[in-house]
């Protein structure tokens, strides 16, 4: 299609062409083209088909607004054709067809719409239950928009996010916006602007008409080179915003290019203010067959002419609702467009100027007259108009009609705000009835369209939000600017004409091909909202996210049941306001990962890294998963593991006994240096949150350790529970500071005999003691020599930063030994042979002290009663019937059922085992399980039951006493050679 | 156990090309094929310490300069002090000198230098990079100077301790526990790509250092 002569509102590039496939076919386009107006310049006028009926459709509103124009680009469906810049070498497909798009071989489905009434997927095909699977199946095959490509043949797409800080956002980049912009960066505040199209401008972008002396299109060009040239102002073009939510934060998305660091970007915005000029956008006018290919909004078919230099027809019939309508008409006109006729559904209120234009030319011009019905197979051929009343139809051929009802706002980002919109019965558009605190709003979105009016509105916006960001503002005079916004023109909410008829095909939503017969069978089905009835008849719900039937729906409803205007309410819009790739909300998509000291030097290729919580631990150093020799250098040598990610704090102050004696159960004044008390954190309801040593370091100052899962708790808990006192004191998180490794087995004194020359004999530091060494002449470490692992142990912690050393000295050192890296799972079978708990594990929600056979930490001597769960354990200690902690033996011919596995007796669940594990040391299957207390009898046998997707497995076990390996402790308080 | 060396949580896949030691850190001053800037450098090695008392101001007799403000920052020569509430303070040692009140016995004081990795971000348009990973207002033009942010960078609590944010050049300091250093820098150098940022050594943070006026 050869392009219409140049102007200076073109956005195309006519030097630079671009090729790109059609449905396999090649094309050119150019340099500033969509790809929509590619296609259309190159005479496709079936993008796709609808997505119930397979109806054929084509370009209409050129903002993206319906799925209409949804394609396929290399490989990504729903990509929207219209607001896509075209690139070089883009491969685009038609969407929802069978056999070709012309040709749709399920087109059909437009006859059987008598089959298809509104609500039919809740109401149809469910009876046999059994019937509805499969008919769901058929019907999401027949219907639907694009096929998501779930090979792994994607193009990387490149996706960012970005954070901009401003005083003022703006959302909308025409001539409201821009001086509401401008307004506010002139005060020095931070202004970002966002635009959807790639320019700013607005509605001026395209118009010639002349206002004060200038062009809209060149007042546009001026204002946007005083946006760009302002340094207060951030421009995001091609960005469409998401979300407008409480405490003004928006977030949009930006569209890259391939010269772009990204092809989408999130960008989230936290202004002080924000002002709202998203414009307007153009109501359908309904009627039969009204989207059609060849039938279109006023704006899709002049900025077709004006941005892009595309005729959009050869033979026009416009069907208006406002004098923006009258204006293209005689603008496309002058561009040589063949104007048959001019109908406009208004009686009065048109403006003389355009009329007179009209008539000059010789173009029929009626009023009061609206679309009946458009005809056509693949295109429109026909157009029938009448009065509204249906009176004096006539019938007209034509391959361009370009029919609009009018305008109707965007309120997306209000509606996403909490603004409570409300039906204006003057402008007939749906208004905020109040904003929400810190947003305003101007231009075409308040019903405004004189150009002075806009600009005045929307500098008034700007300064409005400026006051709100903290400028002064006090040498404008707002007064005096509120007085030049005079009231916008009247509006009309005629939708479709009275004789209409039933609305088979009269649509009021594209995306899901609701018509105003499905409007008016929902009604009958007794759903009088439009809420509902955009649920049940499906209005609204598809990717145009209400952008074509959000207005027209609750007014045809009106029209239907004739309420009176205070009676409609609009549907609400939620975010996304527009649809958004996955990848985008994505962003960066980092994970980050929390990595012990130690991570490098444990790094072999038998290593297995596990997520435990925020951290990356080591599970096992070898493939076996019984962990044969990590378990037997632990219980026969020496072994070492990485512990640093226990909680590790130092707490000091005049009142840091108190605070310990609130959190702990047991009697913390009894903590004396040198030593380690083993203890444990409660909660209100007296179940076990944590447990760990405590050591006396000084003078008010202790050092406590706390499981890995807990430490990121512990201050927050500790202050919690002591905040109406008023305590004085104060605590150090050390757990990243200090690194932490077990020495574990029973030659593990003697290889850390090798690396320090400080007495580590049992006579000073005996089980459960505490001592500050050296290693070598550097490193100063903490001892703690405690048993978890049921074996001789210390546990070593130092600066961090010695970590990887520290472990390889250690390696070395005990090379004689056998020493053993081990990892988690070794852990969890040593300690659960010694009968020792993990929280979580062993513990439930409400699992208490007393359930777990640690009553014995608890000070029941403590007469104030403030430990936090002392009184809870109390009131438990009374009750009988609680889960108990209890040993278990396999039966050895059963296999080893999982963690997990449940516990039952005369078909009632009774517990659950917590940890199984298959002991070498020990050669049994042994396990640790919460069982109610009638099953906690030593010898009682119990039945276990699994079934985990691969069957039904059954397993009997004997309660047995705890711990399985070595009752007495003489292992871990080995005092060594005298 | 002698000459036993400390290892930084971060690792850039750079070669070094200058590495001087500090206290058992073997720290790069300079990578090889070094971009010109903006940079990412680590600074986990410097010497830092939390002082605590109900009365932050008792610590002046030391010499040590309190913010008055929490999230305020003082600057002595080299040493630096970010106020993180009512009753802490960190005190940075940004040329990895120890200054001699320092006393890790006292209760008060407690050496953190090993719990948290240090990122600076030194360069042009740091507020451009700044800006692709936290919605906060680091470089408000109506603040103060110097400053401190604590909040979450990629959802990990985090310090931002704004150094300078003069036109020329901007920097600023990340610190993040000490676990999360390397992926915290690689999450940072990933968002800065599009801004240039790539990995640098501490001789351009020295620089940086030695020569601004305070």
């Amino acid at each position: 299609m050869t392009r219409l002569p140049q102007s200076d509102t073109q956005k195309i590039d006519r030097n630079s062409s671009l090729s790109f496939t059609w449905q396999g076919r090649s094309f050119e386009g150019l340099a500033g083209d969509s790809v929509a107006s590619a296609l259309y310049a190159s005479g496709i006028r079936i993008f796709g088909r609808s997505l119930k009926y397979h109806r054929p459709r084509g370009l209409y509103s050129l903002d993206g607004e319906s799925a209409n124009t949804l394609v396929n680009i290399n490989g990504q469906c729903n990509v929207r054709s219209e607001t896509t810049l075209l690139e070089s070498g883009v491969r685009v497909k038609a969407q929802n067809y069978r056999g070709s798009v012309e040709k749709d071989q399920f087109s059909f489905l437009n006859l059987l719409d008598g089959f298809m009434p509104a609500g039919f997927f809740y109401r149809s095909l469910h009876k046999p239950y059994s019937l509805w699977p499969l008919a769901s199946k058929f019907i999401r095959k027949m219907a639907g928009t694009g096929v998501l490509d779930t090979s792994d043949n994607w193009e990387d797409k490149k996706f960012t996010e970005i954070y901009p800080n401003a005083d003022v956002c703006v959302i909308g980049g025409g001539p409201a916006g821009m001086k509401a912009a401008l307004a506010a960066a002139d005060c020095g505040l931070r202004v970002i602007l966002l635009e959807i199209r790639s320019w700013l401008g607005g509605n001026y972008d395209w118009r010639v008409r002349r206002y004060e002396g200038e062009s809209l299109h060149l007042r546009a060009q001026k204002l946007s080179s005083l946006v760009e040239a302002h340094k207060n102002i951030w421009i995001f073009r091609q960005t469409a915003v998401i979300d407008l939510s409480g405490s003004n934060q928006v977030t949009a998305f930006q569209t890259g290019s391939r010269d772009t660091a990204y092809d989408q970007r999130y960008i989230h915005v936290r202004p002080k203010s924000v002002v709202v000029a998203t414009g307007a956008i153009e109501r359908p006018m309904i009627f039969e067959q009204n989207e059609l290919p060849g039938i279109m909004q006023v704006g899709c078919a002049w900025r077709l002419a004006r941005t892009y230099g595309i005729m959009p027809g050869k033979r026009a019939v416009f069907c208006v609702g406002d004098d923006l309508g009258l204006e293209a008409a005689n603008d496309l006109s002058n561009l040589g467009l063949d104007v048959k006729t001019i109908a406009d559904l208004r009686t009065e209120g048109h403006d003389p100027e355009l009329v007179r234009a009209i008539e000059k030319k010789g173009i029929p011009f009626l009023t009061g007259t609206i679309a009946l019905s458009a005809r056509g197979r693949k295109q429109i051929s026909s157009v029938t108009f009448s009065s509204i009343d249906g009176s004096n139809p006539q019938t007209l051929e034509c391959d361009l009609l370009v029919a609009s009802a009018g305008l109707t706002p965007v309120t997306g980002p209000l509606n996403a705000a909490g603004a409570k919109m409300k039906f204006d019965e003057h402008t007939c558009f749906f208004l905020p009835e109040s904003m929400p605190p810190k947003v305003h709003a101007a231009g075409r979105i308040m019903g405004m369209n004189d150009p002075v009016v806009l600009e005045n509105q929307g500098r008034l916006a700007g300064l409005r939000a400026a006051t709100d960001a903290g400028a002064d503002i006090s040498d404008f005079d707002l007064e005096a600017l509120q007085a030049k916004i005079t009231r916008p023109a009247k509006g009309n909410k005629i939708a479709f004409s009275s004789k209409l008829g039933m609305g088979r095909k009269s649509f009021v939503c594209f995306d899901e091909d609701g018509t105003v017969k499905s409007v008016r069978q929902s009604m009958d089905q007794g759903f009088d909202k439009p809420e509902l009835i955009k649920r049940f008849g499906g209005f609204g719900l598809g990717p145009g996210q209400s952008g074509i039937p959000g207005h027209n729906l609750p007014l045809v409803m009106s029209d239907l049941e004739k309420y009176s205007s205070q009676n409609i309410s609009p549907t609400n819009i939620r975010s996304p306001l527009v649809p958004i790739l996955m990848g985008t909300v994505n962003g960066h998509g980092h994970i980050l990962k929390k990595y012990t000291p130690m991570k490098d030097p444990q790094t072999t290729a038998d290593t297995e890294f596990i997520r435990t919580g925020s951290w990356m631990r080591a599970n096992r150093f070898s493939d076996d998963l019984d962990c044969v020799k990590e378990v037997r250098a632990v219980r026969n040598n020496a072994a070492i593991m990485d512990v640093s990610t226990l909680g590790k704090f130092k707490i000091f102050g005049p009142d840091s006994l108190k605070a310990l004696q609130r959190v702990y159960i047991s009697d913390m004044g009894r903590v004396v240096p040198d030593r380690l008390k083993y203890s444990a954190m409660l909660n209100t309801s007296g179940a076990l949150v944590d447990d760990g040593v405590v050591t006396k370091t000084g003078e008010n100052e202790y050092y406590l350790t706390t499981s890995s899962a807990w430490a990121s708790q512990a201050e927050s808990w500790i202050r919690y529970h002591t905040r109406f006192e008023n305590l004085d004191f104060h605590m150090v998180n050390l757990t990243d500071t200090l690194a932490a490794i077990n020495l574990a087995g029973p030659r593990s004194r003697e290889v850390l005999n090798k690396i320090t020359d400080d007495d580590i004999s049992d006579s000073v530091l005996p089980y459960m003691g505490y001592k500050e060494i050296q290693l070598g002449d550097m490193v100063q470490a903490r001892v703690l020599r405690v048993g978890f692992l049921g074996e001789l142990s210390y546990e070593l912690h130092f600066p961090a930063s010695y970590g990887s050393a520290i472990w390889e000295r250690l390696l070395t050192a005990g090379a004689g030994y056998d020493i053993q890296p081990i990892g988690l799972e070794a852990q969890n079978i040593c300690r659960m042979e010694k009968g020792h708990i993990i929280i979580g594990l062993e513990t439930e929600q409400n699992t208490n002290l007393l359930d777990l056979g640690l009553g014995f930490l608890w000070d029941q001597n403590d007469e104030t009663n403030q430990k936090t769960g002392s009184p809870a354990l109390g009131f438990s200690q009374k009750k009988n019937g609680r889960t108990k902690l209890v040993g278990l033996e396999i039966n050895p011919n059963d296999g080893i059922p999982g963690d997990g596995a449940i516990v039952y007796q005369d078909n009632t669940i009774m517990g659950h085992v917590c940890t199984v594990r298959n002991s070498i040391t020990l050669d049994k299957v042994l396990a640790m399980a919460l069982v109610k207390e009638p099953l906690a009898v030593k010898g009682k046998t119990i039945h276990i039951y699994q079934n985990e997707g691969q069957g039904e497995k059954r397993f009997t076990a004997t309660v047995v006493p705890m711990p399985f390996y070595d009752p007495q402790g003489l292992r871990l308080k080995d005092k060594g050679e005298a | 156990m002698a000459g036993i060396l400390r290892h930084s949580p971060v690792k850039f896949d750079l070669q070094p090309a200058v590495m001087e030691e500090k206290q058992g850190w073997q720290v790069v001053q300079e990578y090889l094929d070094q971009k010109k800037g903006p940079l990412l450098i680590d600074l986990s090695h410097t010497p830092s310490w939390y002082f605590q008392d109900k009365d932050l101001s008792s610590f002046t007799s030391l010499g040590l300069k309190i913010p008055s403000q929490n999230n305020g920052i003082t600057r002595q020569g080299n040493l630096f002090v970010s106020r993180m509430n009512d009753t802490q303070c960190q005190v940075w040692s940004l040329d990895s000198q120890v200054p001699a009140f320092v006393d890790t016995h006292e209760m008060h004081c407690t050496q953190i230098t090993d719990g948290q990795a240090v990122l600076g971000l030194v360069g042009e348009n740091v507020q451009g990079i700044v800006e692709t990973f936290t919605p906060q207002d680091v470089f408000a033009p109506d603040s103060e100077p110097m400053g401190l942010f604590q909040a979450p960078l990629f959802h990990i609590p985090c310090q931002i301790l704004v150094l300078d944010r003069s036109e020329k050049i901007q920097v600023i300091l990340i610190a993040c526990p000490r676990g999360y250093g390397n992926d915290m820098a690689r999450a940072i150098l990933k968002s800065g790509d599009s801004q240039n940022l790539g990995p640098g050594g501490e001789k351009d943070f020295l620089s940086w250092l030695n020569n601004t006026e305070f």
